[in-house]
């Protein structure tokens, strides 16, 4: 109870209570058992007075001292409360009194008759015990002379109101000054309690207050070390760190709104119902509006669904919902996520909304790109793959066209890239003209093309390959180059029953057949196409495994000078398999070359033909070998590194060997290849230019590689001497070459006629059947000798 | 609660603290003489009680004494005699003369028998005498007068009440005694032969107060309740008369012989008695008497009997 009244009623009500308590106890209790006591005490107090007179008056009146009697009496009567004490005898008469002028017959206390009494009884008593006067007798025996017993008495009268009276107000005296000081006490202690509990807790209340309006810390309300000291410490830090936490949330309060003001993403404060109660900048600018024209919208006012309200509402927490915002006339689209958060006891939302337009832009461009080609905006290799599986799970007959541009690199290569992709460009252009409207066009990667023909048989695709072959025979403008452009097409259709990847393959094959037909044609994938195929596999497999069983074999064919001396042996490379027998080259070295076998092969031949050479020049033959370069030999980083190599390891002589280079090796005539050739002559290998003639610019070559002689092409010397036109020719060359101080070889010679013509205009080296055909180093004569006939009548090579 | 209110209570405190327990009576003794009616006037209309005083009655003036250095009382009535011998006798007591109660002018007498007729026929004869102060100084007097010393007379020591009986039975030649005893002396015979009236200003009867036990209120009260009874009694002489034989023990005729040797103590006498210098001449006078023979224990203080005039009405 006393916790709801206020410190300062508290104290003074308990003291109120307790001088309350205090006053009832005294007067109650106290008061009467003090009057009490005091009358005891007195009375046992003037009993032992009288007790001690009674014997001293009896020797007094036994001496007849009556002024002694009378002084003692006096002197008991100075005593207070005694009224009056007198000597009387057995007939009540006064022997000594107090004063003059009693009565004993006229007390009112007790009558004569009964004083008499008790005076001859010779007994004490005491009379009117309640009263304030009362009357105590005392008997005085003594004997006369005569023996007699005399009776006599003292008579003492009390008045103790006055000692009563005195008592009582002892007592109340008390109590007043008590309870006095106890007011005092207790203002005083008020008065302490204000000065050191009260106020001081109301100064840290005021300083609390104050705190509350305007969140400035205060120093320490009171000073001291006692424990409201020790609370207004500790209240002054709390509110100082509470003022510190305060700056560093509104620090961080402002921090957040300047994020939230800033921040790229649109953010809305929504209530349960969707209406906005915060905006952001960024959401105002997605709506093309101010902050404030947003606060209490709902989503309908903003969002072009009509249903807004309803899917935000089933909405769960953190899911992605694109939807359309306006802007104006202008429509945005919007990914809005939402987070529940509670704010004041309050469920709320809070709303993300991202402009989404530059993504979905993205995504658009990623998948177009991902099935379409940038380039001639035809669809990619991925898009018909896919078109292609979706139909053949569909069992969709359908035909596929895969197209290749003939020598396309050549145009790259001449008139640079940027040219390259502009023909492409227009290549699809041209294509799109040239295939039915349902055909899916796409270009599958570089100079490649392909027609999805849906529906479309062998034979209707085999027209629209037609067609598009007779398409491209007028050239593509691009800027101011003309270009002719030649495709290669292959073909294949199916039922619908073939694997995706079966079909591809079979298209593959199709075109490289049409490739191998001559370019600028179609093929159709047949079964022999597969089985040729697959034959060039195995004799692929079959050539690698020769490099390793050492079965190939190296044939030698003379080249003799005028005298019919061989002078120099071209090293055949000659394939001894187990299973096939001796195999053409004209079967094994296109594949070795498409293989990249052939690199290790050259590397092989010219071992070979190291030792051979060192073999014969042991045996005293005047012979040097010569050995053919394909053109991929020159892909490899370091041709002449390789050879030199060789060459040092097998401790052969450079001048007995000589490198034949055809054209095509140095169509791709760059640095390279020219760094090649140099460092290979510096070493001291002769080189020649095999097949020359057959090339588009083998003068070209001549001007710029440092050969030391050519090789004129068979065709030219099959011709004479009765074709005027290759006799023209290879005159032409014999002069020319005699010019340039270049050696020259003739091939294929095969007759008298050839050899005695090419004698005649001082081509002295000849090669061909006439004089020997290619054989096995054993076999070879390595003198002149007559005009053997050839044991072999088909030339293979060289 | 107003500011005012703490220091009220702090006064009502102190006023309670200073609150004495009521004093005690004020307990004066007294014989019975009629010199000191007045105070056993006022006890007997009931005036003492509300004055918180207690008439105490002695036999005689002995007892008073003996009750005043027992402590017993606190103020007596005595004759300046009895007052410088007690307080020569009793030094603790701090004792003022508060009043001049009556001057003896006649009131004590010697009697004697026919045919003694003047003092110096004392010699040889038998002198009745109180055994009190008094009595031995006015014998002391009486023999100057007479021009005779202790020797050539033979005192006999006897009671007041003694007296009459004494003279009838022949014990004595002469008595020392007071005018209340005339009549009935002078009926055995009896011839007064000298009285106070010889000795002016030299029987004289105060009221006296110890100054410790007695303030200066009390003692103020004391001195009024003395004087308003005095005049009561002389302007009420038929009235007060009665109630003062009653008390007294006195006859009619008595009374009358008795006062008629008494001049009361009113407020002009004990006035002029002291702005005249009579008292404490009367004092000064008395103590070197006294001291001349023997009769004073030690050095006393005479004018330490007097108030310090402190209070206007008394000087």
């Amino acid at each position: 109870m006393l916790t709801h009244l206020s410190l300062r009623r508290s104290l003074p009500l308990l003291l109120g209570l307790f001088g309350l308590a205090f006053t009832l106890l005294l007067s109650a209790w106290h008061l009467p058992w003090r009057t009490a006591q005091t009358l005891q005490d007195w009375r046992d107090h003037t009993l032992q007075h009288l007790a001690l007179l009674q014997s001293s008056l009896s020797d007094h009146r036994r001496y007849g001292r009556l002024a002694e009697m009378e002084t003692e009496l006096a002197d008991l009567a100075s005593l207070e409360g005694v009224r009056w004490a007198m000597v009387i005898d057995q007939q009540l008469g006064i022997i000594a009194a107090t004063r003059l002028g009693l009565n004993p017959e006229a007390l009112t206390a007790i009558g004569p008759g009964e004083l008499a009494e008790h005076v001859a009884g010779g007994r004490s008593a005491w009379i009117g015990s309640d009263g304030s006067e009362q009357l105590a007798i005392y008997p005085l025996v003594h004997v006369t002379e005569d023996g007699r017993p005399l009776r006599e008495a003292l008579l003492v009268a009390f008045d103790i109101g006055p000692v009563l009276w005195q008592t009582e107000r002892d007592a109340w005296l008390y109590l007043a000054q008590t309870l006095t000081l106890l007011l005092l006490l207790g203002l005083l202690l008020q008065a302490l309690y204000q000065w050191l509990i009260t106020n001081r807790l109301a100064r840290i209340d005021r300083a609390a207050r104050a705190f509350v309006l305007d969140q400035q810390p205060q120093p320490p309300a009171v000073s001291g070390s006692d424990e409201i000291g020790h609370l207004a410490d500790t209240f002054s830090r709390m509110m100082q760190q509470l003022h510190n936490r305060q700056l560093a949330l509104r620090q961080s309060e402002q921090l957040l709104r300047e994020l939230i003001d800033n921040a790229p993403v649109g953010m809305l404060v929504v209530d349960e119902q969707w209406r906005v109660l915060q905006a952001n900048p960024a959401a105002a600018t997605l709506f093309g509006c101010a902050p404030h024209e947003l606060l209490g919208q709902r989503p309908e006012e903003r969002l072009l669904e009509h249903d807004a309200s309803e899917r935000l509402l089933r909405l769960p927490p953190n899911t992605p919902l694109q939807m359309t915002g306006r802007r104006g006339e202008a429509q945005v689209p919007l990914e809005i996520t939402c987070t529940p958060f509670e704010r004041h006891g309050q469920r709320l939302y809070l709303a993300l909304l991202r402009d989404i337009g530059d993504r979905l832009r993205a995504e658009q461009r990623l998948r177009f790109l991902a099935h379409f080609d940038p380039l001639t905006h035809l669809a990619n290799r991925h898009h018909v793959v896919q078109t292609l599986e979706q139909l053949l799970a569909a069992r969709t007959p359908l035909s596929l066209l895969f197209l290749d541009l003939d020598h396309f690199k050549r145009i790259n290569d001449a008139l640079g890239h940027e040219t390259g992709d502009r023909l492409l460009a227009y290549t699809g252009d041209r294509l799109r003209s040239l295939v039915p409207g349902n055909a899916l066009l796409a270009r599958t990667g570089g100079d490649e093309f392909m027609v999805l023909l849906e529906g479309a048989d062998a034979e209707a695709a085999l027209a629209t390959a037609e067609g598009i072959l007779e398409g491209f025979r007028p050239p593509i403008q691009v800027g101011q180059y003309e270009c002719y452009v030649s495709p290669s097409i292959g073909i294949t259709s199916s039922d619908g029953r073939t694997a995706v990847g079966d079909l591809l393959k079979q298209v593959d094959l199709a075109l490289y057949a049409a490739k191998a037909a001559g370019r600028n044609c179609t093929a159709t994938y047949s079964a022999e196409l597969s089985a040729a195929a697959e034959r060039r596999r195995q004799l692929e497999q079959a050539l690698r495994r020769a490099l390793d069983r050492d079965e190939f074999v190296l044939h030698y064919q003379p080249q003799v000078d005028a005298q019919g001396q061989p002078r120099v042996m071209e090293a055949l490379l000659r394939w001894n398999s187990p299973e096939r027998g001796l195999v053409p080259p004209g079967e094994f070295i296109p594949l070795l070359e498409d293989s990249g076998l052939i690199i290790e092969a050259t590397r092989w031949v010219f071992r070979q033909a190291c030792r051979q050479a060192r073999q014969w020049a042991e045996r005293g033959a005047q012979l040097s070998i010569a050995v053919n370069l394909s053109p991929l030999d020159f892909r490899q980083a370091d041709l002449a590194g390789s050879l030199l190599g060789i060459l040092a390891e097998e401790g052969t002589e450079p001048c007995l060997l000589e490198l034949e280079i055809t054209e095509s090796a140095l169509l791709e005539a760059d640095e390279h290849v020219q760094q090649t050739l140099a460092r290979l002559k510096a070493a001291g290998l002769p080189l020649l230019l095999d097949d020359f003639g057959t090339g588009y610019a083998s003068l070209t070559y001549l001007q710029r590689f440092p050969f030391d002689g050519i090789k004129i092409d068979r065709s030219f010397v099959a011709g004479l001497p009765d074709s005027e036109h290759s006799v023209a020719l290879v005159r032409g060359i014999l002069t020319m070459a005699s010019h340039l101080g270049l050696q020259v070889v003739a091939e294929g010679v095969e007759n008298e006629r050839q050899a005695a013509f090419l004698r005649l205009n001082n081509c002295h080296s000849l090669q061909g059947y006439y004089y020997a055909p290619p054989l096995p180093a054993a076999q070879c004569r390595l003198e002149a000798a007559g005009h053997a006939v050839p044991s072999r009548p088909q030339p293979v090579d060289g | 609660m107003t500011r005012a209110f703490p220091f009220l209570l702090l006064s009502l405190l102190l006023g309670l603290a200073g609150c004495e327990p009521a004093p005690d009576d004020l307990r004066i003794g007294s014989n019975r003489w009629l010199g000191y009616g007045p105070l056993y006037l006022a006890d007997d209309l009931g005036w003492t009680a509300p004055s918180r005083v207690r008439l105490v009655e002695y036999p005689n003036s002995t007892g008073v004494l003996r009750g005043f250095r027992n402590g017993l009382l606190d103020g007596a009535m005595l004759t300046l005699d009895e007052l410088l011998v007690l307080q020569s006798h009793s030094p603790e007591l701090d004792l003022e003369i508060l009043l001049v109660a009556n001057v003896s002018a006649g009131a004590d007498v010697l009697y004697a028998r026919q045919p003694i007729a003047t003092l110096s026929e004392l010699r040889g004869h038998r002198v009745g005498v109180e055994n009190t102060a008094l009595g031995a100084f006015l014998l002391s007097r009486i023999l100057d007068h007479a021009g005779l010393r202790f020797d050539d007379i033979e005192v006999v020591s006897l009671q007041v009440h003694e007296h009459l009986q004494a003279f009838r039975s022949d014990q004595v030649d002469a008595l020392v005694s007071f005018a209340s005893e005339g009549p009935a002396l002078e009926r055995l015979g009896a011839r007064r032969i000298f009285d106070s009236r010889l000795l002016p200003d030299e029987i004289v009867d105060v009221l006296v107060v110890d100054r410790r036990r007695v303030g200066l209120e009390q003692r103020q009260h004391l001195a009024a309740l003395w004087y308003t009874t005095l005049r009561t009694w002389q302007d009420n002489r038929e009235q007060t008369d009665p109630r003062l034989e009653k008390r007294l023990g006195l006859s009619t005729e008595a009374l009358q012989v008795t006062l008629g040797g008494l001049v009361m103590g009113d407020t002009s006498l004990n006035h002029h008695w002291r702005s005249e210098g009579r008292l404490q001449q009367g004092v000064r006078r008395l103590a070197r008497y006294l001291a001349e023979h023997q009769l004073l224990g030690s050095a006393s203080r005479p004018d330490a009997l007097l108030a310090q005039c402190t209070w206007k009405a008394a000087c």
